[in-house]
């Protein structure tokens, strides 16, 4: 009996303890800026971020984030299956090579952008850094392994029969990747997009090297926020920090509810 | 014969070499975009590094402002991974064997920082312990404890985007791990503590580490969220990459290059040192 | 529809998994391929599919050369031992995949999943999901897809490997049913010999990647060429003997010789004899070509008979199957003196 009660008190200090420390390091915070969107009320915060400069900011975001998902969702999924299905030398390098994008810091990324497209770059010629495009190359970069990470097992776990059977029935690759392995990998896919999504809309140091930051040209939403800062605008930095977050959050809260809904309706 | 159905049972599993054209069409693009998306980038950091030979390169690591960045990131890094593996393990360990309320928000809650960006979790410390606030006014009288624009600031910002490595890391292993196991543990004696010691935490000690180990090579690189809270001081509160950052943009390339693979190299070390632990485990 | 294998070869790495392999299928006929796992059986299989290359040797199906040819291309059903039905369909849509490969026009395609939906007795149950049906059922419906673009030929893996033993029966029975009245040639891989005795029209017995020996399920029982089939096929006695003139000498004992084992005359052969063709008798009793008299060492019951393990004087053990009425009526116990005698005995070639 003395043990269970014991186990018990236990219990309430770890829960206790789990729950305050979470509280302190991530709603704490998350109040404090939840709370500074309405001390000037919410009129201030629309006018700075509707002004042409944060939604020049915006869009170039928006389009490097869309642009980013597509190409990492296509070259994600076509990645893992190789790693998955194909054995060739080598493949265990390229596998470990999968995940180093996560811990690169995103200024080494730049810098590299910088040392080869760069007015003394190696392929100085081909006029990329200091562009969109630059942020565009490094935000898939920094995004690569998510859609990669989430597939591999799922593909690993997917029996090849399925395959088999679908080719020994005449099914061609390409209908057998639409109609079998597709609507297996969906969800992963899903989730790995949402991750995506959001590392890129949240991209700021690969990007602000790469860039150049100039503004209305290759400033992205979290180079305006640094800029606000900078110009000690704080409504806008404030403001655009608060969408951006609130963005990134709905992002993955609706695709987190979909692929809920997804799990469910194919069981 | 055993051996032999062995073979042929892996001959079975094993991905299968294709003949056609197209599967190595496909093989080819991949390896092809694998290697210039991301071999080539470590490969321009490490050659572009020792560009000036060993000597440069030790000139520029060994300027006190670079010496300086690297040892306050590497120490800050340190510090988080500490706290992150105990409270992401506690983390882990409470919302797998507990039952309260809030639990399913906590749980959700867990994998905000992988979807806030890092600059935003900057400005909400800022705004949470920034000079003006009553919070940073009571911690600074009372316990004469500065967060922001110094290293405890910058160890919070780490703690708050890799919160989720550690938990996610366990989290799975403690679900999977058989409740018998530790019931069979009870059984023979065993205490509450006694059975966390002997029986789960040896299970899930491998997930803690690599959990810690990619927050620590994940902390290594960060900047947005640094960039804001750490106030950028040299000797004091300048990281690497922050101190890269500089260099960059004042044009400094040998400098920026020789920090970089220093900063790249330790982060290689850790995720490959973590990559073997996990594949050994799973042959040993 | 034929299937015809020409010194078939299946490399991985340095081992040969399937060894310069020849064999041919009749039309119409239900081949069984029996080994022990890693014997080469399934790789073999895959081969004649197209889901593994053939690295030497051509395969034949209704003598076109599909040996190069992709699995799409070559008409054949497959059966996979784990099912493999496609989960995120319903049992109609897996059967209907290979008819919308086809392109079938919707109407027909309904009629022909139908179709197939009572012939494996399923009729209700197209809006199923895989995990909503039994492994039986989905078994099932993985051979409805398998037929429904109606193949040439079918080939199974180990169907009936991952079944309860009484659905595994049933099943069995289904599919000779459904094999014979279609008519389809098929090959079946299996390490049951029970299954393949109840199944095949003829057996290949396949052993390191090479065919042993062929023939129907009673010449591979009674006329095993092999010393290995016999062992693998059913429970044998082996005795060492010579052939001379028109007898088998065991020891001092002299047995009639067997028809057409001249050739064997004057060598060292070796003695197959079944426990069924043992008899065992009170000693004292005349027995047909006796093997002298021992003492019986254990009696184990077998269902339907007792396993009785005699040790005759010279120290050979011989097993027995002797009926339940038997044993009662000669009062065979444990420790009891016994006669021993053989009804039919094989002759094979000495192993050593």
């Amino acid at each position: 009996m003395a043990e269970k009660r014991a186990t018990h008190w236990t219990a309430l200090v770890l829960i206790v303890l789990v729950v305050a420390y979470a509280g302190i390091l991530l709603i704490a915070p998350i109040t404090a800026i939840v709370q500074q969107a309405f001390v000037d009320g919410i009129q201030p915060m629309l006018d700075s971020i509707t002004a042409p400069d944060a939604r020049e900011a915006l869009r170039l975001t928006a389009i490097i984030a869309l642009a980013t998902a597509a190409i990492n969702t296509v070259m994600g999924i076509l990645v893992a299956w190789v790693l998955v299905r194909y054995r060739f030398p080598g493949r265990c390098f390229i596998d470990g090579l999968v995940d180093l994008p996560f811990v690169m810091s995103p200024v080494i990324v730049g810098y590299v952008v910088i040392v080869l497209f760069g007015r003394e770059g190696w392929f100085a010629g081909l006029s990329i850094a200091f562009t969109p495009r630059a942020m565009l190359l490094v935000t898939v970069f920094v995004s690569l392994p998510f859609v990669v990470r989430e597939v591999m097992p799922v593909l690993r776990a997917m029996p090849p029969e399925q395959e088999e059977a679908a080719y020994t029935l005449g099914a061609s690759r390409l209908l057998t990747f639409r109609r079998i392995i597709l609507p297996t990998i969906r969800p992963a896919v899903i989730y790995g997009l949402v991750l995506t999504l959001a590392r890129a809309l949240g991209e700021f140091g690969a990007a602000a090297v790469a860039g150049g930051g100039v503004q209305g040209y290759t400033e992205n939403a979290t180079i305006y926020i640094f800029r606000s800062i900078h110009d000690r605008n704080d409504t806008g930095a404030y403001s655009m920090a608060i969408l951006l977050g609130v963005i990134s959050v709905a992002v993955l809260l609706s695709m987190n509810i979909l692929k809920q809904v997804q799990s469910r309706r194919s069981q | 014969m055993q051996n032999a159905a062995r073979l042929e049972q892996e001959a079975v599993n094993a991905p299968r070499p294709q003949l056609d054209l197209s599967g190595w069409g496909l093989r080819g693009t991949a390896i092809v975009y694998l290697l210039v998306m991301i071999a080539l980038p470590v490969f321009v950091v490490f050659s572009s590094g020792l560009q000036a030979g060993l000597s440069g390169f030790w000139d520029n690591v060994s300027h006190p402002h670079a010496v300086s960045a690297l040892r306050v990131t590497l120490v800050t890094a340190a510090i988080m991974t500490v706290i992150n593996v105990v409270m992401g393990t506690l983390t882990a360990y409470v919302l797998v064997t507990y039952r309260f309320p809030g639990k399913n928000v906590l749980d959700a809650l867990i994998d905000l920082p992988f979807a806030i960006p890092t600059l935003v979790t900057g400005i909400m410390l800022v705004l949470l312990y920034g000079p003006q606030t009553a919070l940073a006014g009571f911690l600074q009288d009372r316990f004469d404890v500065r967060v922001l624009y110094a290293r405890p600031g910058i160890v919070l910002a780490l703690l708050f985007i890799c919160y989720p490595f550690v938990i996610r890391a366990v989290q799975p292993v403690l679900v999977q791990l058989d409740e018998r196991q530790p019931e069979a543990a009870y059984t023979l004696g065993a205490s509450g503590w006694y059975t966390f010691r002997r029986i789960v935490f040896p299970a899930i000690r491998p997930a803690m580490l690599s959990g810690g180990m990619l927050g620590f090579a994940r902390a290594l690189g960060e900047f947005g969220a640094i960039v804001i809270v750490a106030g950028n001081i040299p000797l004091r509160t300048q990281t690497a990459p922050v101190y890269i950052y500089g260099k960059v943009e004042a044009g400094n390339m040998p400098a920026a290059s020789a920090v970089s693979v220093v900063l790249l190299g330790v982060a290689l070390i850790v995720t490959l040192g973590v990559d073997w632990m996990q594949r050994s485990r799973q042959h040993g | 529809m034929s299937i015809v294998l020409e010194r078939v070869t299946k490399i991985y790495g340095t081992e040969q998994v399937v060894r310069d392999l020849s064999l041919t299928i009749e039309p119409g006929e239900l081949f069984v391929l029996l080994g022990a796992s890693g014997s080469g059986k399934s790789t073999l299989l895959r081969m004649i599919a197209g889901l593994a290359a053939t690295d030497r040797g051509s395969i034949y199906l209704n003598e076109r050369d599909v040996t190069h040819l992709p699995p799409q291309k070559r008409g054949v059903g497959f059966v996979f031992q784990n099912y493999s039905l496609f989960q995120h369909l319903t049992a109609a849509q897996n059967i209907a995949f290979g008819l919308d490969v086809k392109r079938m026009p919707r109407r027909e395609k309904k009629q022909r999943v139908q179709e197939l939906l009572e012939l494996i007795e399923l009729p209700e149950h197209g809006n199923r999901r895989p995990a909503q049906l039994s492994g039986g059922q989905q078994q099932r419906v993985a051979l409805a897809r398998a037929l429904a673009p109606k193949p040439d030929v079918l080939l199974l893996d180990e169907p009936f490997g991952a079944l309860d033993v009484n659905i595994r029966t049933q099943l069995r029975r289904k599919l000779r049913q459904i094999q014979q009245q279609l008519g389809i040639t098929a090959i079946l891989v299996t390490h049951d010999q029970e299954e393949a005795f109840e199944l095949a029209d003829r057996i290949g017995v396949i052993e390191q990647g090479e065919l042993l020996e062929v023939g129907t399920p009673v010449q591979l029982y009674r006329h095993p060429k092999e010393a290995f089939t016999a062992n693998f096929i059913g429970q044998a006695n082996w005795l060492s003997a010579q052939r001379n003139g028109r007898c088998v000498y065991v020891d001092h004992l002299q047995l009639p010789a067997p028809e057409n084992t001249d050739h064997l005359s004057g060598h060292d052969v070796d003695l197959l004899i079944r426990p069924e063709s043992v008899v065992v008798l009170p000693a004292g009793y005349d027995v047909q070509n006796p093997l002298g008299q021992g003492i019986v060492e254990q009696i184990e019951f077998a269902g339907t008979h007792e396993r009785v393990t005699v040790r005759l004087e010279n120290g050979t053990r011989i097993q027995a199957m002797v009926s339940l009425v038997d044993i009662h009526e000669y009062n065979i116990q444990h420790q009891s003196r016994v006669v021993v005698g053989v009804r039919d005995y094989h002759l094979l070639p000495c192993r050593a």
